[in-house]
């Protein structure tokens, strides 16, 4: 008896403060700002001038800024 | 593009001793050579992406060539490490910040769709005169290559009004740091700001750490994005043919240029 009092308190207490939202997850921060990244060259000639200019290893990449003949995303 | 290697905190940080290269792949035939020199896969074809470290002359490579990070590293962590192994073994030299080269796209047009492709600004540098123009680019060149300010635009320049032409939001182009949103498929681009062609170094910093600490990355889903630009006829001429086996099945026909 004790406990089926139990549940039933904690049901009339929880589900009110569940739907007013207080063990709803907290709403995902805003992103604000340009995330820091990898600077780019999109050109060969200037990216090997500038590699051999300050004698740096080169991190290399090539990707098509197409998908399927549509823009906008690699 | 592997974006869970090179958007990692780690590697980021371990790439400021690097010169970073990515090309657009078939936007330009000496670079397709380039690249084939590098990685082809089975059909011998070159493909969507490649992917490799290379030493600072760029003749020999200093890890497993293939289409992403994947193919020569476990994690994004090891290949931070692996990075700084590389770079610890080179004596990088420095040089007068405006002898920096700008890492710019080829064109304006790759240089708002490579934006759109990023979901973030581009700035296109424009002067019809081109020593103010090598000035403006040699301005920019060490605040674009800086840890504030290093990923977050795509730039691209252009001495020809006429290139200018896919860029909405005033009607006269004269010369300046045109600050553009690209539209969502990278087509047209929408001016924000202008600054001035004459603007120093530290004008210059200011208003773009401004501009990039009030702008959100913008996000897409790929597969909405491909289906509702196939749908609504958004497309691409690349400047050589497409040769990727996957590409060209995506693309539901044989060969030749998007």
């Amino acid at each position: 008896m004790k406990r089926i009092i139990g549940v039933a308190l904690v049901a009339v207490i929880a589900v009110p403060l569940m739907i007013s939202g207080i063990f709803a997850s907290p709403a995902p921060p805003v992103e604000d700002g340009l995330p820091k990244g990898i600077a780019f060259y999109g050109v060969l000639k200037d990216g090997l001038m500038e590699a051999e200019a300050t004698n740096r290893p080169i991190l290399f990449l090539s990707a098509a800024p197409q998908c399927a003949g549509v823009p906008g995303m690699w | 593009m592997d974006r869970s290697f090179l958007s990692n905190e780690k590697v980021i940080e371990a790439s400021r001793r690097f010169v970073c290269i990515r090309l657009a792949t078939y936007e330009d035939d000496a670079e397709a050579e380039f690249l084939k020199t590098i990685y082809v896969g089975n059909t011998g074809a070159l493909e969507n992406t490649v992917f490799v470290l290379l030493s600072p002359d760029g003749d020999e490579n200093l890890c497993r060539p293939g289409r992403s990070p994947q193919f020569a590293f476990r994690s994004p962590e090891q290949m931070a490490l692996e990075m700084g192994k590389i770079a610890d073994k080179y004596d990088a030299k420095t040089i007068t910040p405006s002898k920096h080269r700008l890492p710019e796209m080829k064109n304006v047009r790759l240089g708002v769709n490579v934006g759109a492709c990023d979901g973030i600004p581009s700035i296109i540098c424009y002067s019809n005169d081109d020593d103010e123009l090598n000035q403006m680019k040699s301005r920019l060149a060490p605040l674009a290559l800086s840890d504030d300010l290093a990923g977050k635009f795509v730039y691209a320049s252009s001495n020809k009004a006429t290139e200018l032409s896919m860029l909405k939001g005033t009607k006269k182009k004269s010369a300046g740091f045109y600050v553009v949103t690209p539209d969502e498929y990278g087509l047209a681009g929408k001016i924000q700001e202008v600054l001035d062609a004459d603007s120093n170094e530290d004008a210059l910093k200011k208003a773009l750490v401004e501009i990039a600490e009030n702008t959100a990355k913008s996000k897409k889903d790929h597969n909405s994005h491909v289906r509702t630009g196939k749908r609504s006829g958004k497309s691409w001429e690349t400047e050589i043919p497409v040769t990727d086996p996957m590409s060209l099945r995506a693309m539901g026909r044989r060969g030749g240029r998007n």
